[in-house]
């Protein structure tokens, strides 16, 4: 903990410390007693984060799970175990989120969602969530052109004095037949030199109980066809040269087979879908000084991604039908960060990818496939300033993509420009208490989907575009006992135009530029820990959101003003972790307001609110070398029957054990 | 005032009229009755097919003597519980029976003339006959088409639906109509190639194929002849008829949406522009005895409906009116039905209380 408030104090304190960023070599030795403020108060940009002690604390194993905990993301869960997960911020959509694993953004150019339901906490040192842009100046420039950032960070290898290498084996088993054994080894053969591996399997039934209310009715079911077997494996190598250069490689490889439950539908189980995904990526990143006012960074990455779907029925010919996908992309990434005086930086980043769609999906009646492959170049040029009590950030980011397809007609071109910017002010010297505000412009071009999907794809479409305005207010204080008091607000305005939309007509529906969304809305955290006396302590965290997300599309529509679907009035989330010397207790609760599954608000489309309350416990002991950490969990306490997507039931209470042994 | 007064006198004589032909009424419109209070004998029936995966099908009650509207699903006040996923057809028996296939439910329900629910028929357990799509009715047999290729024929016997026995006609059966003892199937194949219309002889075994357009969609019949809606190769909305008396099909233009009755073909055809988002709709009326088409049957009506989806064209047989039921904009939200008399003036409209109203029936 005080090698992480030394680091975050460096870094806000320290131009070229913030420059560097994670150049945790440079900083070690480095003492500090003073109490680092919480990034979330002071920079411009709301990011808000949980460690990996928070979430170990608090029972979240699953990055869902965590990201549920951050005011104004929603994630669409489709329930269960292998229901997929997605994230959005302030309502404006998931293609608009970028998703980033270790400094390098997951991507999905077909489908333009990252299913966030496969990442575990287990081997994450941080995951933070900021709005428009990270406060970060030296990263790839793919992460500025997002609506906001969802950074998933590995936990690096860390040896106690004298030990070379560490095992970790666990277990996990819960209810739905879930059963995960994981094994990590790290180990440091040279001083400069580790590396990390790690696996994990998950297997469950997935089988699990629900009510389903039809009409006046309501009956007990189950919930079938929800089975899960995927396998994990990761590792990472670090490298730090003798100039302090370093360089950090990672290989990551995800299979699973599962059956896909789809919509509950009355009276009918036509559900005999499966899918089977498969990834891997292997990226490297490197970084070093050049000089003491440059710092450079590179990225590269390939990623190969596969899934296959099934689906049995005697209304195909064969009685199945099979889609494949393959998707392939290369990915390479510089940024040149300059301190060109102090309180002032720049950075210019250059994205160079090119990604490739390969499937058995044709797209007409002729069965043209098109296989279509898009280069993209993003090129961005970022600024940090300090005057005094004021920050400024801005950047501006061009993108240019160009496809080709093997059959059939190409799109256009996409050129965009982008700005964003901003600001954050410190009122009162004596006080943290900060103001802040910020704009942004972004846009996502048309995925492979929505270009080409069978019957629907339309190449003409132009790229959605996004406009973010947001004005907040942030303090901190803290007393002896009170280690830290958080409270942040932030009121914000997006609009988003040339929604992509799938655009019917008798029979026939086609994607087109067609939807305009209006968000007013607005987020509140808290945050606070008092130390009650040695070896207790008590944190807590709130966060509520406020959204008025409308239609605006066509005044003549139903759906004109009125809320969009599955976005609550009011959302929010709290926890609680009590740490004593023997137990550590942890509570969490997550809670939606009423909301409407369709676009026009009728009752009938009404979901009612629901409180989804856990608790955990969790026990680390040491018997000689050997550390066992010991943790149980009751997940949705009061098993309330809920949705957060329509006709996808979540599970009722879950209970989970998982016991893991270090070495 | 005065005119109230008479229509008052006109309705109350009209009822007295009904309750004396209840009377005489076999079982089924004594029973029925349910939780709803329906006095007027002259109920319509709007089947909106909701949003697929949303179990959101309805069914919505109006009189069409007054045409009061109850906005409320009838089919859920009645039985506590709701149709489930696409109800895709809908017909009448007897002139006090409904039957309703939902689609995705995949099931046939059999109702009493106020909406409650009799006997079903799920076709879940014939898992290779696959989804419910379309039905017919002809001396107390329902032909049922569904995904898995097949028209099955289920039997009303008393309060009851009794499954029968089915027949593999081809891929992706659409829509059904009985004509003289035969079954006209559109077929539309695997990946919507299919060019053909089945036609199953009175014998239920024996099926013979017409070349119509690709990928057809709708079967109506209308003075012995069988008339039919189709994507066409090219989503170009052509339709045609079919003659079975002399076995030839004869294409007569564009049209998305038919409706028959009293001789005449109902036509809408609805255009939509993608890069403009405008739905262009043209309406018409084809005259069957005289070959006739008249592309201003329709009169005075709202200027909203010429950029409107008309989803389902239906005609009252009793009163001869036409109701064009239209689709909102986004497939999802409530659709509307404009009501025109038989000579096609415009009369009024209303919410279909639904997305994407179906069908219209009526009972008299």
């Amino acid at each position: 903990m005080r090698k992480q408030l030394t680091y975050t104090f460096a870094l806000l304190l320290s131009p070229l410390a913030a420059l560097a960023q994670t150049d945790s070599i440079s900083l070690r030795g480095v003492e500090v007693t003073a109490v680092a403020l919480n990034r979330n108060v002071t920079g411009a940009h709301p990011t808000q984060s949980l460690t990996a002690k928070q979430m170990r604390q608090l029972g979240l194993d699953h990055v869902a799970d965590a990201v549920k905990h951050f005011a104004g993301v929603s994630v669409k869960d489709y329930g269960g175990i292998g229901g997929m997960k997605t994230v959005s911020i302030h309502s404006l959509g998931t293609q608009h989120t970028a998703v980033v694993y270790d400094g390098v953004a997951l991507s999905n150019t077909q489908a333009g969602q990252i299913d966030i339901g496969r990442y575990d906490t287990d081997n994450l040192a941080s995951i933070s969530m900021s709005v428009a842009d990270d406060d970060q100046l030296i990263i790839s420039a793919r992460q500025y052109v997002s609506t906001g950032v969802l950074t998933l960070t590995t936990e690096r290898p860390h040896f106690a004095d004298g030990q070379w290498q560490t095992l970790r084996v666990g277990v996990g088993a819960g209810s739905f037949g879930l059963v995960s054994p994981s094994l990590r080894w790290w180990v440091k053969p040279f001083e400069r030199t580790a590396f990390s591996l790690s696996a994990k399997m998950t297997r469950a039934d997935g089988i699990y109980p629900y009510t389903l209310r039809n009409g006046n009715t309501s009956s007990r079911q189950r919930r079938y066809n929800t089975d899960i077997t995927a396998w994990q494996a990761e590792a990472n190598a670090y490298h730090t040269f003798a100039d302090g250069s370093e360089l950090a490689m990672k290989a990551y490889w995800y299979y699973s087979e599962r059956g896909l439950p789809g919509t509950v539908i009355l009276y009918a189980n036509p559900s005999d879908e499966r899918m089977w995904d498969e990834d891997f990526f292997a990226q490297m990143a490197y970084r070093r000084s050049l000089g003491t006012r440059l710092r450079l960074q590179t990225r590269l990455k390939y990623t190969h991604s596969w899934n296959q779907y099934r689906d049995w029925g005697s209304q195909y010919t064969d009685g199945v039908q099979t889609d494949r996908d393959r998707q392939d992309e290369g990915y390479a990434s510089a940024t040149l960060g300059w301190l060109a005086a102090e309180g002032l930086q720049f950075a210019v980043a250059q994205d160079l990818s090119y990604n490739r769609l390969n499937n058995n999906v044709y797209v007409n009646t002729q069965y043209d496939v098109p296989r279509p492959s898009r280069w993209t170049s993003i090129s961005a040029v970022a600024m940090k300033a300090q005057w005094g009590r004021m920050k400024l950030q801005a950047n501006t980011v061009y993108t240019y993509a160009a496809e080709r397809v093997s059959e059939g007609d190409r799109p256009a071109d996409k050129r965009r420009l982008t700005p964003s910017v901003a600001l954050s002010y410190r009122l009162l010297s004596s006080t943290p208490i900060y103001i802040r505000a910020l704009y942004k412009h972004s846009f996502r071009v048309p995925t492979f989907n929505d270009l080409y999907y069978r019957r629907l794809g339309n190449i003409h479409l132009k790229p959605e575009k996004a406009r973010q305005w947001s004005l907040g207010l942030t303090w901190e204080t803290h007393t002896l006992r009170l280690r830290y008091l958080t409270i942040t607000a932030d009121g914000y305005y997006h609009d988003v135009t040339d929604k992509i939309v799938a655009f019917p007509s008798t029979y026939v529906w086609r994607m087109v530029n067609y939807g305009k969304v209006e968000i007013l809305g607005a987020d509140f955290t808290l945050g606070a820990q008092v130390d009650l006396a040695r070896q207790w302590s008590v944190s807590g965290s709130a966060s509520a959101t406020w959204q008025h997300a409308v239609d605006k599309t066509n005044r003549t529509q139903q759906t004109y003003n009125n809320q969009l679907p599955y976005t609550p009035r009011w959302s929010g989330s709290g926890s609680l972790a009590m740490v004593t010397p023997w137990l550590t207790l942890g509570y969490t609760v997550v809670m939606q307001g009423s909301r409407y599954s369709l676009g026009q608000n009728k009752p009938e489309y009404r979901m009612p609110a629901f409180w989804d309350h856990g608790i955990s416990l969790s026990r680390e002991l040491t018997l000689g070398k050997v550390r066992l950490a010991l943790s149980g969990k009751v997940s949705n306490l009061t098993n309330e029957q809920y949705s957060i997507i329509q006709y996808y039931p979540m599970p009722g209470r879950q209970y989970t054990v998982s016991a893991m042994i270090h070495w | 005032m005065k005119f109230r007064n008479i229509y008052l006198a006109v309705a109350l004589l009209a009822t007295s009229v009904a309750f004396t032909a209840c009377s005489d009424d076999d079982e089924w419109n004594q029973t029925g009755g349910g939780k709803v209070e329906m006095t007027s004998p002259a109920r319509a029936f709007i089947l909106n097919e909701g949003t697929m995966n949303h179990n959101n099908s309805n069914l919505i009650y109006f009189d069409w003597s007054t045409g009061q509207v109850n906005g409320s699903d009838l089919f859920r006040a009645q039985n506590d519980r709701v149709l489930g996923d696409t109800g895709n057809d809908i017909l009448t028996v007897d002139n006090n029976k409904l039957v309703v296939a939902v689609n995705v439910s995949n099931y046939i329900a059999l109702l009493d003339g106020y909406g409650v629910e009799k006997s079903r028929v799920s076709f879940e357990p014939y898992k290779n006959l696959g989804q419910v799509r379309s039905i017919d009715e002809e001396d107390g047999i329902i032909y049922a088409v569904s995904y898995g290729g097949y028209v099955s024929r289920l039997r009303i016997s008393g309060n009851q639906l009794v499954y029968m026995d089915s027949l593999r006609v081809g891929d992706r059966p659409e829509d059904v109509v009985e004509e003289d003892g035969k079954l006209y199937i559109t077929l539309q194949g695997q990946d919507y190639t299919d060019n053909r219309l089945a036609i199953v002889s009175n014998d239920f075994k024996t099926i013979s194929y017409a070349t119509i357009m690709q990928n057809p969609v709708k079967v109506y019949e209308e003075d012995d002849k069988i008339f039919i809606t189709g994507y066409g190769a090219m989503y170009d909305n052509p339709w045609g008829v079919y003659d079975p008396a002399k076995g030839t099909y004869t294409e007569l233009g564009q049209a998305s949406v038919i409706g028959v009755g009293d001789d005449v073909v109902y036509t809408a055809y609805c255009k939509t522009n993608y890069t403009t988002h405008i739905t262009t709709t043209t309406l018409g009326a084809y005259n069957v005895k005289t070959g006739q088409t008249d592309a201003n049957f329709f009169k005075n009506q709202p200027a909203e409906l010429a950029s409107t989806n008309v989803y389902s064209i239906s005609v009252n047989p009793y009163n001869h009116k036409i109701y064009l039921a239209t689709s909102a904009s986004d497939y999802v939200s409530d659709g509307r039905v404009y009501v025109f008399d038989g000579n096609g003036n415009y009369e009024t409209s209303f919410s279909s209380y639904g997305a994407n109203p179906n069908r219209i029936v009526f009972l008299h």
